[in-house]
């Protein structure tokens, strides 16, 4: 039980010192975790949408591969990226791998099933009359498109922060992809996973609680976010009430 | 002008392999209220979705003012938007009811002194200030007919199309959408279509009924 108290009040000393590497490691964490979600709504967004609300031939199929795609193993991930962008691989040249880069593409990948299907499962929960009820209210396509979306908002947010929390918390991508390069691409996962080898428990544990913190945080962020727009679409009406 | 607002020559509409619409010819007249009446699965709330440009039809022509339907996206855009429907499940955005009242006018692009001045003349007929701030989650059934009624009525469509009204509603409400769609008519002189089960509610209210079994238009009515 002792070192887990040292751990914590060794993780509180980390944080309150703003020791150097803890925090190269922690904002290359939020930095490469934000990125690929960033890149992954953009891609994973309309794709959702496209598969929730469009009816085409196909759609069955690639809703199946979509959600095997939820449970696809980091490693292989790591593995699919890394064949490609090894020195071997069809983008060798471009000497991506053991960059950031390389782990923003990897955690862009895994990011990118679980935001696409479960923003499918948000818009398809829709009732076709709210469709119907937008264009017969006036809407062209894009701004009935956009007023789904908007509707659907809160979903479509908790399905980018799925993502963000499926991306944060993973090591296998990240190790493989990354290369565990200390002050380069050395994130607050893979760092754990050396540490803990090394014996350090210590300072392992006191990098999953900053993890934590940062997983909290981003949640608490959202929560404030989710909270000042309804404020805000209240305000709307009472300016004239 | 011509006397009929719709015309409808050799109309058909499919879902698979069901034929749900299948009109040889039907007129629906201007002036006044004409209702839509037949089974459930007759096709009424599929002859509204295509007259109301929502749908798109198989095959025939649907004549507007005797002129075709446009086909381009941008001409059925600016028709749809002289139109109106008050849908049968009232569909409200997840916003608040002031948003959802004025989300038409938005649509348009129309200045915010008008929008407000419309949304005040709009819940002072149908009184709907105390509701501005709820949200749909927050509205009883009627309530939320009411604003659907509302958001709809606030841009002034030539037509309206009201789908089952009575469905989700009790005598009251009944009772008082009929009147709001009544007065818009006779008021504003425009034309309304109506969805309805109910003879008595047809007999009241319509000049002309229109009924439809599987589809077809039934001998007697309008043609």
């Amino acid at each position: 039980m002792d070192y887990i108290v040292r751990a914590v009040i060794q993780a509180v000393q980390l944080i309150t010192s703003f020791d150097d590497s803890v925090i190269s490691i922690a904002s290359l964490s939020i930095r490469v975790s934000l990125t690929s979600t960033l890149i992954a709504s953009l891609i994973g967004i309309p794709i959702g949408f496209i598969l929730g609300t469009c009816k085409f031939r196909g759609r069955s199929l690639l809703t199946s591969i979509l959600n095997t795609l939820l449970s696809i193993p980091t490693v292989v991930v790591g593995l699919a990226v890394y064949s490609v962008i090894s020195r071997r691989g069809p983008l060798g040249e471009l000497g991506l791998l053991f960059t950031p880069t390389a782990i923003i593409i990897g955690q862009t990948i895994l990011a990118l099933p679980i935001i696409s299907a479960l923003t499918m499962n948000a818009t398809r929960d829709m009732d076709r009359v709210l469709w119907n009820t937008a264009v017969s209210l006036g809407s062209s396509r894009v701004q009935a498109a956009i007023l789904l979306l908007k509707h659907a908002r809160f979903a479509i947010v908790g399905a980018v922060i799925a993502g963000f929390g499926r991306v944060v918390a993973e090591v296998g991508a990240s190790m493989m992809l990354g290369g565990n390069i200390a002050n380069y691409t050395r994130t607050l996962t893979t760092a754990i996973s050396l540490e803990t080898s090394k014996g350090d428990f210590s300072f392992a544990i006191a990098l999953g609680i900053i993890l934590l913190l940062v997983s909290f945080s981003v949640n608490l962020g959202v929560y404030f976010f989710q909270q000042w727009t309804r404020r805000a679409s209240i305000k709307t009406g009472e300016r004239y009430s | 002008m011509n006397s009929n607002v719709f015309e409808i020559k050799n109309l058909k509409k499919s879902y698979g392999k069901k034929t749900i619409i299948d009109i040889d010819h039907l007129a629906i007249s201007r002036d006044g209220i004409t209702c839509l009446m037949g089974r459930n699965g007759s096709g009424k709330t599929t002859l509204i979705r295509l007259l109301a440009l929502v749908e798109q039809p198989d095959s025939g022509e649907i004549l507007f003012n005797g002129e075709p339907l446009p086909k381009s996206e941008r001409e059925r855009l600016a028709l749809r938007r002289k139109m109106g429907v008050i849908w049968q499940n009232p569909a409200m955005f997840n916003m608040t009811v002031y948003q959802n009242l004025i989300l038409a006018l938005r649509l348009r692009g129309i200045d915010k002194k008008t929008i407000e001045q419309k949304a005040e003349e709009i819940s002072e007929r149908l009184s709907l200030y105390s509701l501005w701030n709820k949200f749909p989650s927050q509205l009883s059934g009627g309530e939320s007919q009411k604003v659907s009624i509302a958001r709809t009525l606030i841009y002034s469509p030539e037509i309206i199309f009201v789908d089952e009204p009575n469905t989700y509603l009790d005598e009251d409400n009944q009772r008082i959408t009929e009147e709001i769609v009544m007065n818009y008519v006779q008021e504003e002189k425009k034309t309304a279509i109506i969805v309805t089960h109910s003879s008595d509610q047809a007999q009241r209210l319509a000049k002309n009924i229109v009924r439809l079994v599987n589809g077809k238009v039934a001998p007697g009515s309008p043609e």
